[in-house]
């Protein structure tokens, strides 16, 4: 199968035939209320409160509605007219929409939302469909924008299909470049089916991505990384005979976060666990 | 588009600083009275823009004094004003009509309720 990514643009893509196609298929329908509500439980919004949620690439509003079910409000914008003109006939009481790349930057006065959520959009920003707009300036203008649109202690959860571990890498580079503290949380890893792939942000310096869920054990560890500290280190590429490289030395991590100390980053303090392999948790 | 999206809406164009209150031009409203959760009003308080709600309220013609002109604490404590503000930010809808840039003049169509805040690539910085 074939990414639609990779064939047009999501305005095009996403026209009115498409989108009235996408809106009413009830197995969408279904996975993007849970893809939603997962989202909203990676921002750890205070519990029994009513917020002001920003839904980027919100479509036809099936993300919007969990959003609404969970008691909150949100704006949502999308490139996709067509898209756009199913949600708004949907009418609905604590949602509203506007037309927007969000490519272009978030067009928002600063400190306006409690939180932010993303579902099954952000892949494509990592396909460029103009000469004159790489995927990083779009990427890099995106986040900036988020970074400052948020309330203080606001969180986004963002959820994609990456193609690749190249489109990992550039999205999560260009998250923390701007500022953001946070990293992946990846559901269900050993799933093709299942597996979903949640960009977690924060500004709190202290911040850890939420525990993931669905991980097997004696499966992979890297299933919660945190973007400072694995996902911004290159990841080497496989040895021959596939064997993954050996996890890193204490040593190696030592002189690692020394060097990074020096640069004025902020780094966790040594201790007796530093670079001890992680028991794999259920 | 509710009065709260007009309220945190702004023009991003390159050459324009603010790029707020975007002015509304508004050819067609729809007014719909749907129940305030004064909590949640409460809590929006800090965020909303006064001058844009002022803006907002004059350019629908609306009654903009009924808003003060900037925020203070004891505003959470009047009931009445609250239920006030949840009029003017969730039951006014514009549907047709333009919001123009303060600052540069550019004009975003609203169309079925939907601004179309896109830019052209000569737009960004
Ligand atoms: C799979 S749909 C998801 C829609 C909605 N979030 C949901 O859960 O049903 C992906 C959406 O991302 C939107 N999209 C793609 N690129 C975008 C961009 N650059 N800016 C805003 N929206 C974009 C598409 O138009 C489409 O509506």
């Amino acid at each position: 199968m074939s990414r639609p990514e990779r064939q047009n643009t999501p305005q095009n893509y996403y026209d009115d035939k498409e989108a009235r196609k996408y809106n009413s298929s009830s197995r969408i329908i279904d996975i993007q209320s849970e893809i939603t509500e997962r989202a909203l439980e990676l921002l750890a919004l205070e519990p029994g409160r009513r917020a002001l949620i920003l839904d980027i690439g919100c479509g036809s509003g099936l993300s919007g509605e969990a959003i609404e079910e969970a008691g909150h409000a949100w704006i949502g914008c999308d490139i996709s007219k067509d898209m756009l003109v199913v949600a708004a006939e949907k009418e609905s009481e604590g949602g509203d929409v506007l037309q927007r790349d969000m490519g272009q930057g978030l067009p928002f006065r600063a400190a306006c939302f409690d939180g932010a959520v993303s579902i099954s959009a952000l892949q494509w920003l990592c396909y460029e469909d103009s000469k004159a707009q790489s995927a990083t300036a779009r990427l890099m203008r995106f986040f900036a924008s988020l970074y400052t649109v948020l309330r203080r202690g606001a969180r986004a959860a963002l959820q994609f299909y990456p193609e690749n571990s190249e489109q990992v890498l550039l999205i999560t580079q260009a998250a923390t470049r701007v500022g953001f503290q946070g990293g992946l949380v990846v559901d269900y890893p050993n799933s093709s089916k299942a597996k979903k792939y949640y960009l977690c942000l924060s500004f709190e310096h202290s911040y850890r991505v939420p525990q993931a869920l669905g991980r097997e054990e004696g499966g992979r560890a890297l299933t919660s990384v945190g973007v400072t500290e694995r996902e911004r280190v290159k990841p080497r590429g496989r040895k021959k005979g596939g064997k993954r490289e050996q996890v890193k030395s204490r040593e190696w991590v030592l002189a690692k976060k020394e060097k990074q100390r020096q640069k004025g980053l902020n780094v966790r303090e040594d201790s007796k666990y530093t670079a001890r392999k992680r028991k794999d948790r259920l | 588009m509710r009065l709260l999206s007009h309220n945190v809406l702004r023009n991003t164009a390159k050459g324009v600083v603010d790029g707020y209150p975007l002015k509304i031009e508004a050819a067609e409203i729809d007014v719909r009275d749907t129940e305030p959760d004064l909590t949640f009003i409460r809590h929006l308080l800090p965020t909303i823009s006064f001058s844009g709600l002022r803006s907002a309220a004059e350019d629908l013609g609306l009654d903009a004094a009924a808003f003060p002109a900037s925020y203070s604490t004891t505003l959470g404590e009047d009931e009445a004003f609250l239920r006030a503000l949840h009029k003017a930010l969730f039951d006014v809808r514009v549907l047709e009509g333009s919001l123009v840039c303060p600052e540069s003049g550019r004009r975003f169509s609203i169309r079925g309720g939907i601004p179309d805040m896109m830019l052209t690539d000569e737009e960004l910085s």
